[in-house]
């Protein structure tokens, strides 16, 4: 098996879930609670990931972070290191197609939040911001877990954007489902398939792990 | 006359209802019941009074402040206006604990104020039982205690209750009930409460303000409005003409004797607590004899002598004067057969159980003559606002 690229799935899936949870926190409570009518063309926006294929997003991505892409540039004259094929690169990759994943469950979670709740810290004095963390937060925790988790294990197996802004750099931007396509472009299905297996446990204990600490699956049938 | 809060507000809800209410309530710390029939308005006009929904034109002002004038476009938001609002189905936050749920707004007090603030509400509101529990894990009766009690940890200036009673059942309904007029009378900030349910408005309210279809159609004390309602809609709607203070001096085997104004009545009331009740008699209850006819199985019999007839369709309303002033409904053929014309005597007759008793904390103890079922021209009308044709 493949332990750099391992490592380097896991290295790259915690910071997307890490740095999606910032975004999309701010995002998913404007989405949720703005009484603006555009939003919806950001809710458009926020949910192009899911319907459009991976290539298309990576050649975009590709075309904006490659040296004469706007974003390119704009990173190389700050930092003077390159975006496409590096890590850094992959991150915001990922932290795009792993969007809507982050901000859907976060937005279902706040909007089941009793409006009444709500207005009753408010009436109690609680501004706004503080009514989100002190009362909105704890009430919508499972989604945020949920959030979490799908923003996680979606960028574990994600493979076209990868390939398309990212290469196949071992140690940097070769992760575990493109080292698979390797053992299999290099006919080695025995090594294929422990990395196959591996992930397929990986992800089943990390589900596992999480609907036991939400206690209620999302599957149980509730007594009233 | 100063006002603690006064109000002009309109607001559409839909196309087919607006709201158009004005009221002014008195500067004493009273408890002042919104009553009116399901969809008249009331919980908007709850929300518009804590900040969770404006009016579409219209001013709010409480003392000196100016909480929303469409004119000026000035707004005070909820988190300014030191209201303590406790909506229907009480809103305690589910996943803290009453301890919690009564901490939640006390966020940005000094360490030991709060903790001695918590220590306070715990007892006078009798939570130390379950303090440390979650909402879902104790009675109705109980989290409307603590609903009560986390509105009033801030000390608002004004409290906003939405059909507080409404989520129990009547066998605890009756205790909360008295339980919470002894805390509306004890806490020191006017009190607007909402119900539908005429028992809790005679039992909870100083003043009652009956809304009708997004109006205000009366204001005024208790007493007077149930004695001398507005306008047919409201009187139909109130239902009990009769409403006078009175006594329970005693009672055996399921009968409670209450005294009003001298006169003794018998109600039946199984144990009910001596001291101040209201005692509420509808116009249909009362028969009225000539002096001289048998007495019946009615347990009251009151000589009185009538004050004033009003004629209303096929019927007759009589005013009584029996040492409190009692209604009474008749046939036309009834008042030509009897003869009964202003100053006569007659009996009135009102079987124990059309005696209705509803025990009432913070009244005054002692009967006191009330002028409800006398109508008079030059009664004082300042607490009225301008209803109806606004």
């Amino acid at each position: 098996m493949d332990w750099t690229a391992v490592f380097l799935s896991v290295r790259l899936s915690v910071a997307t879930a890490g740095v999606l949870l910032m975004i999309g926190l701010p995002l998913a409570a404007w989405l949720t609670f703005s009484p603006r009518r555009w939003k919806v063309v950001v809710e458009a926006v926020v949910a192009i990931p899911l319907v459009l294929p991976p290539t298309v997003l990576g050649f975009y991505l590709l075309m904006a972070m490659g040296p004469h892409g706007s974003l390119g540039r704009a990173f190389e004259s700050l930092t003077g290191g390159r975006l496409v094929f590096s890590f850094t690169g992959l991150l915001i990759a990922s932290v795009l197609y792993s969007l809507p994943f982050m901000v859907q469950p976060l937005c279902a979670a706040f909007a089941g939040v009793d409006r009444r709740y709500v207005e009753s810290s408010w009436c109690l004095g609680v501004g706004r911001v503080s009514t989100f963390v002190r009362l909105v937060l704890p009430l919508a925790r499972r989604g945020v877990v949920a959030g979490v988790v799908l923003a996680f294990a979606h960028t574990v197996g994600e493979f076209g954007v990868v390939l398309m802004v990212g290469g196949n750099i071992p140690g940097q931007t070769r992760t575990v489902s493109v080292s698979i396509y390797d053992d299999v472009q290099a006919l080695d299905y025995a090594r294929a398939g422990t990395t196959a297996g591996a992930l397929l446990a990986f992800s089943f204990v990390v589900l596992v792990v999480t609907y036991s600490l939400q206690r209620r699956s999302p599957l149980s049938w509730r007594t009233p | 006359m100063a006002h603690a809060l006064t109000l002009d507000i309109e607001r559409a809800i839909g196309p087919a209802f607006r709201l158009s209410a004005a009221l002014a309530l008195p500067e004493e710390a009273s408890v002042t019941v919104l009553f009116g029939p399901s969809g008249s308005g009331k919980t908007t006009l709850m929300r518009c009074l804590a900040g969770l929904e404006r009016p579409d034109r219209g001013c709010i002002r409480m003392g000196e402040e100016t909480w929303c004038d469409s004119a000026k476009k000035a707004w005070v938001p909820p988190q300014a206006r030191r209201v303590g609002y406790v909506p229907q189905e009480d809103a305690l936050f589910p996943h803290l604990t009453v301890r919690r749920n009564l901490e939640y707004p006390l966020r940005s007090m000094g360490r030991a104020a709060r903790r001695a603030r918590i220590v306070d509400l715990v007892a006078s509101f009798a939570l130390d039982e379950f303090v440390s529990r979650r909402p879902d894990q104790i009675s109705g009766g109980q989290r409307q205690r603590v609903a009560l009690a986390r509105a009033l940890a801030p000390r608002p200036r004004l409290l906003l209750l939405d059909e507080p009673l409404n989520a129990l059942d009547a066998a605890v309904r009756e205790q909360v009930r008295a339980e919470l007029r002894r805390s509306l009378v004890s806490i020191n900030a006017p009190t607007i409460l909402v119900t539908h349910d005429r028992t809790d408005a005679l039992a909870l309210g100083d003043r009652i303000a009956v809304l009708v279809g997004g109006t205000i159609r009366q204001f005024g004390p208790m007493t007077e409005v149930f004695g001398r309602p507005a306008d047919p809609c409201v009187a139909q709607l109130l239902g009990v003409e009769t409403v006078v203070e009175g006594v329970v001096t005693s009672h055996r085997e399921g009968l409670a004797t209450v005294r009003v104004a001298g006169v003794d009545l018998v109600a039946v009331r199984e144990n009910p607590r001596l001291g101040p009740v209201l005692v509420c008699i509808r116009a249909e209850d009362v028969v009225l004899h000539r002096p001289a006819d048998g007495r019946g199985s009615a347990r009251n019999h009151l000589p009185a002598r009538i004050a004033w007839t009003r004629p209303d369709g096929a019927l007759v309303r009589i005013g009584l004067d029996c040492g409190f002033p009692l209604a009474a409904v008749v046939t036309r053929p009834s008042v030509e057969e009897l003869a009964l014309d202003v100053g006569a005597r007659v009996i009135a007759s009102i079987k124990a159980p059309a005696v209705h008793v509803i025990p009432r904390e913070g009244m005054d103890a002692g009967p006191r003559l009330t002028q409800s079922a006398v109508p008079r021209a030059d009664a004082s009308r300042s607490e009225r606002p301008a209803s109806g044709g606004r």
